[in-house]
Parts: C-alpha cells; structure tokens; sequence
C-alpha cells in the first residue's frame, strides 16, 4: 500500500508541475464542446437526443491525450525503468496510473459539464455524474493498460486509439444510452440493461488489466 | 577476487529479440567486492546483459542466479539487492532532487527517506540543490544525482551502464573519483561497469570482462595487462 500511495503522490505532484494533461485535455473539450454548439443545428432537433453523444465523444478524445501523457512522462527521463527496478507489485504502478487518469480525467469532465449546459440549453439531472463516474472509471481502466503497451512503440501517439477505440466501443454505446435516457426522464427498467453493460466493462476491465499488467511492462 | 558464494552466476545465459541474439551462452560469477569493467564495442550485448542483471527483462535462455535466488521465483527480493545507474536518469524532471529521492526511498520501503537521500545527496556533492527541480541541473549533476538514486537503498550489488557517457572532462573527472570513494566506502559491495572510456574505468577495476557479438571472450584480473597493454588487447578482441 505504501508503494501505492507513493505512486499516486508521484502522479498527482508531477502533473500539478507540469499541468501537460490537464490542460490539454481542458482545451480540447472546450474546444471540441464549442465546435459542436455551432456546427450542429439543434433547432429541428432535440438536444437531448444530441448532447449524450457530443459529451462522450469528447471525453473519449480528451481522455486519449490525457492518456497518452501519463506515460510519455515516464519516458522523458526512462523512469519507468526506475519503477521496474523497484521491488513493488507491477499491479501497484497499474493502479496508481489507473486512479491518476482517473481523476483527472474527472476533472476535466467536471469543468465541462456547465458548458455543456450553457452551450446547449439542456438541464443535467444528477445521476449523470453517477454514469459521469462509471463511464469515466471503464476509460481509465482500458485506456491505462492500453497506454502502457503503446508507450514503448515509436508510433505510440497513434497506436493508442488504435487500440483502445474498437475495444471502447461498447462503454461508449452503453454511457451515451444510460445519459440519453436519464436527460429525457426515463424509468430505471428502460436503462438498466446499459448501465449492467457499464458496470460489466468496468468489472471485466479492471480486473484484467490487475492481472496482466505484470506481462504488459515486460519488454 | 573473493572465493566464498558468488552474489552473481550465469549459466549459458542468453538473451534474443527476434532474430537477434544479443547474448549468447554467456557463463560467469561475480563475486562480492568486486569491481568490474564490462567492455565491447557499440552491440557486443553489455546493456543487455546489464539489464538482465538489473531485471529488467528476462532471458531467453540459460541460468540467471542472484545472491543464489532465480529471478524467476524471487524477482521483488532480487531487486532489493540492485542499484543501477543506466544512459537516462530515471529521475522526473519536473520534481525537485528531495521528491525524486524520497519517492524512491517509499518505493524500497527505507524507513526514514528524507534522512536517507539527504545522506546520499552529501555523498555524491550535491546536498546544497536538495530542494532545486532536477530540470536545473546540468548533465554532470544529473548523473551523480543518479548514481544517489542508485545507492539510496544501500544495494549489494551496483550495475553501471555508461557512466561517462556525455559528460564533460572535468565531470567525468569528478565522477570517477565519486565511483572510487563510493566503492572505498562500501568495499563489500559488486560494482559493475559498462564502459567505452577504457582509461578511466580500468583505473577503477579489478577485473575485466570483453564481450563481443554477444559472447563473452575476455574475463581477466586488471592486474593482467597496463592500460597500453588492455587497450592493444581490446583492440585485438574485437577486431579493431
């Protein structure tokens, strides 16, 4: 545990210097957020058929960079090796990055959430932070492992949503199902089938990813 | 050269990435308070084999024992025992020298960090920027604040891949003299060191070893030859 909490100490100090995922994550979502706003023409529409959509595909993204820099930082000066080296369970460095992403990803997400309000004149009940939560944990879970097998490939920029998009694929349809349904007011038996499909990758994902991170930072 | 249990043995130890072999049926022991040159030309396998040792990776093949445990069945216990000093710091940047060490420090589970790496911070000159970003340092700095990160825990065994490397006349001076007071200090400790700057680590060693295409084709007492003599034998070895 004390191993744990070092390398969340580590992630949390060395992103609050540096700020490099936060704030390219933050003006990718305003960004994107804005672009959408204008681009689409909510006027024949609902936009709560809309905003589900827009909302997930932008945190998708924004996580993607997010992710892509929780690694790249251990290779600036190869301290992944120094992680490698040190007597600590792999699971441990797996957890650390997981809960990093994690949370910042989260606050990103929380920082959007009143422009998307604002931007599209939609009202978010909040259950949503709860599938906010789930959906945010399943992108973590998958995208951290992936990161990890990308970082020591030259094209790891583009190896990762390689990767990690066709496998995302059912958390996206399964959050983007479970957001549509609680911003229209549906009942709980309408939706749950999508959020047990959430929960399941966020299960299933996390669990594997504890157990083959070992195979995953070898070589 | 000591005669008791080797803290390192290899068996036939071999290592491949594909195709390629960069280690092949390397066998030798490594001995408690040695201090040994690891030579060869740019793909002769010393970085492979220092990061087997480190374990870093796995072999191929052949046997890897140390401090008589398989890395295989005690890899958390074997790390304990190992310091290494690699090309990169595997320090992060944006941290001061305090935060980097005391990381660290909790990863081994040292019980006081702080006093720790304040300690290994005097020792390699460097106490007076505890508390700088490593970002503000030069190469120089870098590397000795490197080789404290590599000594923090008080390893047995102390693996040195291309200390010299990059630095500067006066630093690599400085360095050299760190490496001799360092094994002075710890004289029980195996220091091993993967170099391309043949005077100054032969003034270091007491035994040398020469690999070539990933074979081990010289292991002999420093004592054997002086530094003309080692380099003409280099030379010769490898086919220069």
């Amino acid at each position: 545990m004390s191993g744990l909490r070092a390398l969340l100490w580590k992630e949390l100090l060395a992103e609050w210097r540096s700020k490099e995922a936060l704030a390219t994550m933050l003006f990718f979502s305003a960004s994107a957020m804005l672009i959408f706003s204008f681009a689409l023409d909510l006027a024949p529409i609902d936009p709560h058929d809309v905003v589900p959509a827009v909302m997930w595909v932008t945190f998708l993204f924004a996580s993607l960079l997010g992710l892509n820099r929780s690694f790249a930082r251990e290779m600036e000066g190869h301290s992944l090796w120094g992680l490698k080296l040190s007597p600590i369970p792999r699971s441990s460095i797996y957890l650390a990055k997981m809960i990093g992403n994690f949370l910042f990803l989260t606050v990103i997400e929380l920082i959007a959430l009143p422009l998307i309000v604002v931007l599209f004149n939609v009202a978010l009940p909040w259950p949503t932070l709860g599938v906010l939560l789930l959906g945010t944990l399943g992108l973590s879970s998958a995208g951290t492992v992936f990161a990890a097998m990308a970082v020591n490939t030259r094209l790891r920029d583009v190896l990762l949503p390689l990767m990690m998009l066709p496998v995302v694929v059912p958390l996206m349809v399964g959050v983007v199902q479970v957001t549509g349904a609680l911003l229209k007011g549906r009942m709980f038996s309408d939706y749950a089938s999508s959020l047990w499909l959430i929960v399941a990758f966020d299960v299933i994902f996390w669990v594997t990813s504890l157990l083959l991170f070992d195979f995953v930072l070898e070589e | 050269m000591s005669n008791g249990q080797p803290l390192i043995r290899l068996e036939q130890l071999g290592k491949r990435y594909g195709v390629h072999h960069a280690l092949r049926g390397v066998s030798l022991s490594l001995h408690e308070g040695e201090i040994v040159a690891l030579l060869g030309p740019n793909g002769a396998g010393k970085s492979t084999l220092l990061s087997l040792l480190a374990a870093l990776s796995r072999p191929s093949s052949g046997t890897l024992l140390i401090k008589g445990q398989s890395l295989s069945s005690a890899w958390n216990a074997v790390r304990r025992h190992i310091g290494f000093v690699s090309h990169q710091s595997l320090l992060y940047p944006e941290l001061s020298a305090a935060e980097n060490l005391q990381f660290y420090a909790r990863l081994y589970g040292l019980e006081d960090g702080d006093a720790r790496a304040r300690q290994v911070m005097a020792w390699v000159d460097l106490l007076p920027r505890y508390h700088d970003q490593v970002r503000g340092y030069s190469r120089g700095m870098v590397q000795r604040l490197t080789i404290a990160r590599a000594l923090l825990h008080d390893p047995q065994i102390l693996l040195l891949d291309e200390p010299f490397s990059g630095l500067d006349e006066a630093a690599a001076e400085r360095l050299q003299r760190l490496l001799q007071r360092i094994h002075d200090e710890a004289p029980a400790r195996l220091t091993l060191i993967s170099s391309h700057d043949l005077p100054r680590t032969l003034a270091l060693v007491d035994r040398v070893l020469i690999l070539k295409q990933g074979r081990l084709v010289v292991d002999a007492a420093a004592s054997a030859h002086d530094p003309a003599g080692w380099r003409t034998r280099y030379l010769a070895e490898i086919g220069g």
